[in-house]
């Protein structure tokens, strides 16, 4: 509990209406989108940077961590905070303040909502390029934080490929502004980028100035299926060796095409190993020069059946699958834990068939969806948490996959973050000295580890 | 410190045949007149941690370089010490072309690294105008080419890592995936830290198919309105633009564009900006601005033409402004035609426009990063660098 002197004090700087402390929305704070617990002392609604500034000296002042949050879709535990902490909540903190269509850039607060721009951004052509699964609330603060990817990260890229400059409030109180628009042309190191990804570690980001990508006037859409994951693995690599830069290519293997037909009965074939979505844009001429080579490389892997969108309905209809996913799968059992791996793109067959051995070793059931294009894999794997054996079993497949992809020469996570869920497995995937080298980045931001502590660095 | 001290120093560690005081390096590059005491050539990376550790014991400041090609545009000019070049460590460590990534040692020059690619069809899309320039040097200044508009700077194709901090211990971060968010991403921060805070050892890069085609366009003009009025109509078309510059000679103005693309929405680009402008088919050979040239201005997209026109509005401005990398925002002037008044009213334009004007080696224009920026930056540093081993003068931690 915090004490009523430090409320009081908060309501002085953000108004009262602006900062709840009761026990119930305490509650309802406590978690993200992980199965991570927090106890938060209070959740305060800042609506400008010199709220903040106000914010992180009351509360170095008076020794307390604070934690910000966006909308609270964090999948790794990292927006929940210790014990007593304040979390700074950035959700009204929420205005578009200009987008410039030569430039293409857009310059936000961190609590817009990422659909909010897509929209906002449309009007000019362009579009905000990073489209996580959340981006219908997730923010764009919290996007940075995580370097959220999504489904067009295979030819767009991930957050940090779309951000310019930040402006900041570093753990001392201090604003500073990152980056620019301009081509550098004085040595100066760029301290833009490290906060992207840091999970809100390392310091407050209050402005974003974010790079918008135009449109592209065609997209083409086709779904492909497979006997084995070896043909599968195969098409893909030989689609990225053909220089074709797909916007998408998702694959989802047998357990969850099977979930996925008895749950929204499409016609797919409930045998099949793989289906793999794919989708390219560009110039319409560009287009159907990719699809032409896509074909090809269905062909040669022994696609069992594949389909090309010839409008936007057989487009939605093309999607459903992959739409259709985590209802489907969410029927299968009360609880899951989804993993974040990434192996490099030639390796991907190998670790989808590794973890589907270890789902058969341990006889539980792992749904594997994966971003294709950039080896980034989300295997998913049920239980009933009611079943103390059930949890336990789960437990050594999630460490015997994250050895697996690590042999495969990958990494622990590829979008979701480290936070509190996998901390366990930094020891494996860095060095000592290169924990040691990440630690005194966060010591030289924040020497009192005051900012979002116990996440990120075991 | 004594050539000869240094050289028993080193000798305690590393074979003789890696510490050169013939220096072989051309000095013109370096920035100043002075010459290095001892040059460093490590052929391992071991080797490279035991000449930082004896630096570290002996604080005796080291200067990190590839092939120094861009070592002035960073460092003070210096009065003494040890360079150590990574130029010996040039070999490729792991080429997957179906993952499209390539991990090479730091000391492997960019067009070697091109060749390698250019086999599957692959390249690397960061031109560099030094051709002997190191990839671990571009990653350190984290450079661009001319087509930075299509392509963007080194920091977007490098994944992952290893180097060996101040302090010589050795460091991984990053990998070779596509994507990657286990821990910092201290890939970055190093990418553009001019050598301060590591010495890059391997870089693994994310590579590109090559483009189907590229294009060259040119459009002459003695009409300096019409030259602006191209620049703004051109930026708002959708076409592959990999670049678009221009130059000034006597009366008349080239304008240089570059598309990259697939063949046939290439030529229906190319058609349209015939059709549309009178562009014709360009040469080969294309304007190069050098952005660390003596007076040079950057300025963003939007303001751009409105520079230049402000600029040719000055007085006593006529041949001034030679030539511009538009899509990358620079102009370059002629800097034998500035004076004191010039500059200044200069400054004062591209102040204005939200631009940066750098003459001489110095940033005329002003810079609101805030105070807490530099402190941090000198916090990190002492923080990995507590003797302050690497580069001790550097520019980059200057107020």
């Amino acid at each position: 509990m915090l004490k009523n002197e430090i409320i009081n004090k908060l309501r002085k700087i953000v108004g009262s209406e602006n900062v709840l402390n009761s026990k119930i929305t305490m509650t309802t704070y406590a978690y993200d989108s992980s199965p991570f617990l927090g106890k938060p002392g209070a959740v305060v609604f800042p609506t400008t940077t010199e709220m903040i500034v106000e914010i992180i000296k009351l509360a170095n002042k008076y020794n307390i961590p604070v934690t910000p949050r966006g909308a609270g879709t964090c999948l790794c535990g990292g927006a929940v905070g210790v014990e007593d902490a304040i979390i700074i909540s950035l959700a009204k903190f929420n205005r578009i303040l200009e987008i410039n269509a030569v430039n293409r850039t857009a310059l936000v607060e961190p609590g817009v909502v990422n659909k909010e721009l897509q929209l906002a951004a449309e009007p000019y052509g362009l579009m905000y390029a990073p489209d996580p699964a959340s981006q219908n609330v997730s923010t764009i603060g919290g996007n940075i934080a995580e370097n959220a990817g999504g489904i067009r990260g295979v030819k767009y890229g991930c957050t940090k490929e779309h951000v310019l400059g930040l402006e900041v409030v570093l753990p001392s109180g201090e604003v500073i502004t990152t980056g620019g628009l301009n081509s550098q042309v004085d040595p100066e190191i760029d301290l833009t980028y490290i906060f992207c990804g840091a999970e809100g570690t390392l310091g407050l980001v209050t402005k974003a100035l974010l790079s918008l990508t135009p449109i592209n006037s065609d997209t083409k859409t086709m779904t492909a299926v497979f006997a084995t994951l070896e043909d599968a693995g195969a098409c893909v690599s030989e689609i990225i060796a053909k220089g074709v830069i797909p916007t998408t290519m998702e694959i989802l293997d047998n357990t969850v095409i099977k979930a996925v037909e008895d749950y929204a009965k499409l016609g797919l074939p409930k045998d099949a190993a793989a289906l793999i979505l794919l989708e390219v844009d560009g110039f319409p001429a560009e287009t159907k020069a990719m699809v032409e080579n896509i074909i090809q490389a269905f062909k040669n892997n022994n696609s069992i059946n594949y389909k090309i969108a010839k409008d936007e309905k057989e487009r939605q209809d093309l999607w459903k699958a992959r739409r259709a996913v985590n209802g489907a799968l969410g029927k299968l059992k009360p609880s899951n834990v989804v993993h974040d791996i990434v192996v490099p793109r030639d390796r991907l067959a190998v670790m989808l068939k590794k973890v589907a051995k270890i789902a058969e070793k341990y006889d539980i059931i792992i749904g594997q969806v994966a971003h294709a294009g950039d080896g980034n894999l989300h295997p998913t794997l049920y239980y009933d948490h009611r079943i103390p054996k059930e949890a336990d079993v789960i437990e050594e497949a999630c460490d015997e996959i994250i050895k697996e992809t690590i042999n495969e020469g990958g990494t622990i996570s590829g979008e979701h973050g480290i936070g509190l869920e996998k901390l366990k497995y930094m020891p494996l995937a860095f060095s000592q000295p290169s924990l040691d080298y990440m630690k005194k980045i966060k010591e030289s931001f924040d020497p009192e580890n005051r900012t979002n502590p116990g996440i990120l660095l075991p | 410190m004594e050539k000869n001290k240094l050289i028993e120093i080193f000798k305690t560690a590393l074979k003789e045949e890696m510490l050169e005081t013939n220096v072989e390096h051309n000095i013109d590059l370096l920035g100043s007149e002075y010459k290095p005491d001892l040059v460093i050539y490590p052929q391992s990376v071991d080797d490279l941690i035991k000449a930082v550790r004896l630096a570290n014991e002996h604080k005796i400041p080291l200067y990190p370089i590839g092939s120094s090609s861009k070592f002035k545009s960073a460092v003070a000019p210096f009065t003494g010490g040890v360079l150590i070049s990574t130029k010996r460590l040039n070999k490729i460590i792991e080429y997957r072309p179906d993952n499209m990534s390539i991990e090479v040692e730091a000391g492997m020059k960019i067009n070697e690294l091109q060749e390698a690619l250019a086999k599957d069809n692959i390249f690397y899309p960061v031109e560099d105008r030094f051709t002997n320039a190191t990839i671990g040097g571009q990653v350190a200044a984290n450079s661009y080419g001319r087509k930075k508009y299509m392509y963007k700077s080194a920091r977007f194709y490098v994944m992952g890592l290893e180097f060996v901090s101040p302090q010589g211990e050795l460091v991984r971060v990053g990998g070779r995936t596509v994507k990657n968010v286990s821990g910092y991403d201290v890939s970055q921060l190093l990418t553009g830290s001019w050598g301060v805070l590591g010495i890059i050892t391997k870089v693994t890069l994310r590579v590109r198919p090559i483009p189907q085609k590229r294009t060259q366009l040119e459009y002459i003009t003695e009409d300096f309105s019409k030259v602006t009025e191209v620049i703004d109509s051109i930026l708002k078309e959708q076409i592959s633009l990999a670049s678009l510059t221009f130059r000034k000679t006597d009366k008349k103005y080239l304008l240089q564009l570059e598309l990259e693309g697939f063949v046939e929405s290439l030529e229906l680009q190319v058609n349209n900006l015939k059709d549309k402008y009178g562009f014709k088919d360009g040469s080969k050979s294309q304007i190069e601005v050098n952005n660390y040239s003596e007076a040079i201005i950057s300025l963003p997209l939007d303001t751009y033409c409105q520079g230049l026109k402000e600029i040719e509005a000055l007085k006593d401005s006529q041949g001034l402004i030679y030539q511009g990398n538009i899509t990358n925002g620079l102009v370059e002037l002629n800097s034998q035609l500035l004076n004191q008044e010039l500059v200044n009213k200069i400054t004062s334009v591209v102040n204005d426009l939200q631009g940066t004007l750098v003459y001489q080696g110095q940033r005329l224009t002003k810079k609101e990063r805030g105070t807490g920026y530099i402190k941090v930056l000198k916090n990190l540093k002492s923080v990995v660098d507590p003797h302050h081993i690497l580069i001790p003068q550097s520019l980059v931690l200057k107020e």
